[in-house]
């Protein structure tokens, strides 16, 4: 017989249920004392993953993740250390002549993962393989055609340059991961290989374990047999954050390590990480920036100096950085790099929040109130009005003060909000009039990074015109940016680079509207040495997923630390 | 059901044409203090931007009001004409304007209307002319279905023989009869344009100024303190259940209306 149950009783019953499975699947591991790694035990360490990332060899990754993640499996001749001091890697030792043209470095006893041996002519195939080939745009790291290569005994190989370059070091011999010549030389396309086990053969730290392309899922598992001793974290995980949010995914026991918005946060969802002791965090200030470009080739107010001037001078930048990041950040300098930066020259003209100025500029540019308090029009009647594209990961806080800002002083934009595929596209093909969007992009450095960054952005003819400040050409500022290229002396370095952002400051042509700063939490019962690389890893990678520290469980050099 | 429904799209309407009225603040401008809490001053608190959450629902209610009757508008002058002409006409015509309208009611609107508008941009006219040019052909099969019955009457063929033109007979005979199950239909069409308009918003599809129930819920959703000091009890849970009662302010009445105009479900009792 059964027993009749009371409507409310029902109810109540489903209602508990339901709670018990939000809550339970809200709570995941509580991570709790069942976190700490045993002593004597190496840890496994859970991160954050990314979609379409592609394939994990050298030539087949995408975007900055991508970057990372295949370093895992492969090696660069030098990597840095949180010092950002160039360490030898594969290479036992490197040394660069006085007037820095020719790099020799080398290589230490190293067998391939199918135990066949690394020689010189491997570091040489790889470099022709690299200059030789056309890759996809988002493969990054691709080494510049700035040396020519010889090997000049089994282990030893001589880059001479044909002109002294401060980035070889990084962007060379600290970027380009080595491939074995014996497999690679009898791939011709390298996107054939893009899930060739094959391919994979490398001599790094980590191999791959698993990896479920639908789910996001992959696991890295420490060799035993590396070079340098085995690795002192025995696995690395990489799994999807909850609802996109690495943080709350950190809270809820589902990750040990997560990152912050690279659009920054408010102190409140920074403060559960800051306060609670079991939890490590790490900070890097002005990471990442908000640029807004505008597209001087389309003539009229765009390429008015005056105009630019004036819209930045109507934003207040302090209140947008007090208002959506509890003060988390910086207000951008016109010469584009971040205080942080160790080439930052904080004299540059500033444009401080002056809506008076901001009026007089454009009233001096002949863009006239069509009434008082009404929009401005070109001097010819049409409107003084613009498509503004923004990403739509900027925040929709942000784009109403923009769009409020410029309205007060009579400028009318016409605000554009759209992915960040879509926005990529816009600006490769310079179709846009002004464009707001998170720099630096996929592709890895940095308003802190090295300062040939500049070039990218200022020179006239860019690597790409995915960052650049388009139909901008100021050959002074073009000859400084070669010019510090090859300087190796640091101070006068310094000096030029201080003078490109001075310029750059004058002309206008982005406008930087905040920095923003990485941040970083763990849990430090299972991993706590995390940090942010000076400048970046290779390609100028800011993230805190230096292999090095996987490796050697400390932050600094090639020791290994013992469990 | 009928009276809920209409009090319920009665009052949704008041709002929305009276929203500079009741709405104690404006939508967006000036910025206050973000994040404050319920007060008197602002009874729903302030957003991300200092903007009075309350206000935003009201001034929200003016965008999805200015959807449902645009869309609706586009909805009944598109289904009006295709249905009475096929009706009317018959024959090669008809047989065309069906199998449009069968091609349009077999695509997977939501699909499409999320494909179009990533192509066409995001803004609040295309948001309109999307659902208003995606949801017209159910308004043409009735009208073209009432059509062909009314043109058997009598009265239609008494009017015809006596030498009314077709002009005539639509204005003063059809138009006048298919009202009701025109208006019937409508509603439905509106109760869907508020969900299509949410949807489409919340997913970041509609104009990114424009301050509506469901932009409102995307932004509180995607807001990473939403969990912080109960943001989303005065800031997701008033919109949703705004854009809900709309919803189904407008599907009451629908449902109500429809046994009195549509002959098959009144069979079916």
């Amino acid at each position: 017989m059964t027993t009749p149950i009371a409507r409310r009783t029902f109810l109540k019953g489903m209602g508990g249920a339901a709670g018990a499975v939000l809550l339970s699947s809200c709570a995941g591991d509580t991570g709790g004392d069942s976190d700490r790694t045993p002593p004597g035990e190496r840890p496994t360490v859970r991160v954050v993953s990314w979609t379409l990332l592609g394939f994990p060899s050298p030539f087949t990754y995408t975007a900055a993740p991508g970057y990372w993640r295949m370093s895992l499996l492969f090696d660069t001749l030098l990597w840095p250390d949180s010092t950002g001091k160039q360490l030898p890697w594969l290479a036992s030792s490197y040394t660069a002549s006085d007037d820095g043209l020719v790099h020799t470095l080398d290589l230490r006893d190293v067998t391939w993962d199918d135990g066949r041996t690394v020689t010189a002519r491997d570091v040489a195939f790889t470099y022709e393989y690299y200059t030789s080939k056309t890759f996809t745009p988002l493969l990054i790291g691709v080494p510049p055609k700035v040396a020519s290569l010889r090997t000049t005994g089994e282990k030893t190989v001589e880059f001479r340059l044909e002109r002294p370059d401060t980035t070889f070091v990084s962007k060379v011999l600290g970027t380009m991961p080595i491939v074995p010549e014996h497999v690679w030389s009898t791939i011709n396309d390298p996107m054939s290989a893009a899930s060739d086990p094959g391919a994979l053969i490398g001599t790094g730290p980590y191999k791959l374990a698993s990896r479920d392309e639908a789910q996001d899922n992959e696991a890295y598992e420490a060799k035993d047999g590396y070079f340098l001793g085995t690795p002192y974290v025995k696995r690395i995980e990489m799994r999807p954050p909850a609802n996109d949010d690495p943080l709350a995914t950190l809270a809820a026991g589902g990750l040990d390590a997560a990152a912050g918005p690279p659009s920054g946060a408010r102190n409140e969802i920074l403060a559960p990480f800051r306060d609670d002791p079991k939890y490590g965090t790490i900070t890097a200030d002005g990471a990442f920036s908000f640029p807004m470009y505008f597209n001087l080739k389309r003539g009229g107010a765009l390429a008015d100096l005056r105009f630019r001037r004036a819209c930045l001078h109507a934003i207040d930048r302090e209140d947008i950085l007090r208002r959506l990041l509890t003060g988390n950040g910086q207000v951008g300098s016109a010469g584009w790099l971040a205080p942080a930066n160790p080439f930052y020259e904080p004299k540059v003209r500033e444009y401080p929040f002056d809506r008076t100025e901001a009026e007089r500029l454009l009233d001096e540019g002949g863009y006239r109130r069509s009434s008082p308090g009404g929009s401005r029009t070109n001097s010819d009647g049409s409107p003084l009005r613009y498509v503004l594209f923004i990403s739509d990961s900027i925040p929709i806080a942000l784009a109403e003060i923009l769009n409020a800002s410029l309205k007060a002083v009579g400028v009318d934009v016409d605000l554009q909000r759209i992915d960040l595929p879509r926005l990529f596209g816009v600006k490769l093909s310079a179709n846009y009039d002004m464009l707001v969007t998170l720099y630096p992009g996929p592709a890895g450095g940095g308003p802190t990074g090295d300062p040939e960054l500049l070039r990218s952005v200022f020179h006239s003819k860019p690597p790409t015109p995915l960052s650049s400040a388009t139909g901008y050409s100021n050959p002074e500022v073009d000859r400084l940016i070669d010019a510090q290229v090859a300087t190796l002396d640091l101070e006068e370095r310094k000096r030029q680079v201080s003078q490109i952002q001075k310029l750059v400051a004058e002309d206008l042509p982005v406008a930087t509207l905040y920095y923003t700063n990485a941040f970083y939490a763990f849990r430090k019962k299972v991993f706590d040495a995390w940090y942010f690389t000076p400048g970046g890893f290779g390609p100028g990678i800011v993230e805190p997923y230096n292999k090095q520290v996987y490796v050697t469980g400390q932050k600094t050099g090639t020791q290994i630390r013992q469990p | 059901m009928l009276a809920a429904g209409t009090a319920i799209i009665v009052a949704f309407c008041f709002v929305a044409l009276f929203a500079p009225w009741l709405a104690p603040h404006p939508a967006i401008e000036p910025f206050g203090e973000n994040y404050l809490g319920s007060s008197p001053e602002h009874l729903l608190g302030t957003n991300d931007n200092g903007s009075d959450i309350f206000s935003r629902l009201i001034w929200g209610s003016r965008t999805t009001f200015t959807v449902v009757v645009c869309a609706t508008t586009i909805v009944l002058a598109i289904g009006l004409a295709v249905g009475l002409t096929a009706g009317l006409r018959g024959g090669f015509v008809d047989t065309a304007a069906m199998r449009v309208v069968d091609v349009f009611l077999g695509l997977p609107i939501l699909p499409l209307l999320i494909f179009v508008a990533t192509l066409a941009g995001r803004s609040l006219t295309v948001s309109i002319l999307m659902i208003g040019l995606f949801t017209w052909p159910q308004t043409a099969r009735v009208v073209r279905s009432q059509t062909l019955t009314l043109r058997q009457r009598g009265f239609i063929s008494s009017a015809r023989g006596f030498g009314a033109g077709p002009w005539y007979v639509i204005r003063r005979h059809l138009v006048p009869s298919l009202g009701p199950v025109i208006a019937a239909n409508l509603v439905f069409v509106a109760g869907l344009s508020v969900a299509i308009e949410a949807g489409l918003a919340f997913l970041g599809l509609g104009d990114p100024m424009a301050v509506s129930w469901g932009a409102e819920i995307s932004r509180a959703v995607g807001n990473p303190q939403i969990l912080i000091d109960q943001l989303w009890l005065r800031w997701l849970v008033p919109a949703g259940l705004a854009l809900t009662l709309a919803v189904v302010g407008f599907t009451l009445v629908g449902v109500a209306l429809e046994p009195q105009f549509n002959p098959r479900t009144n069979r079916a009792r």
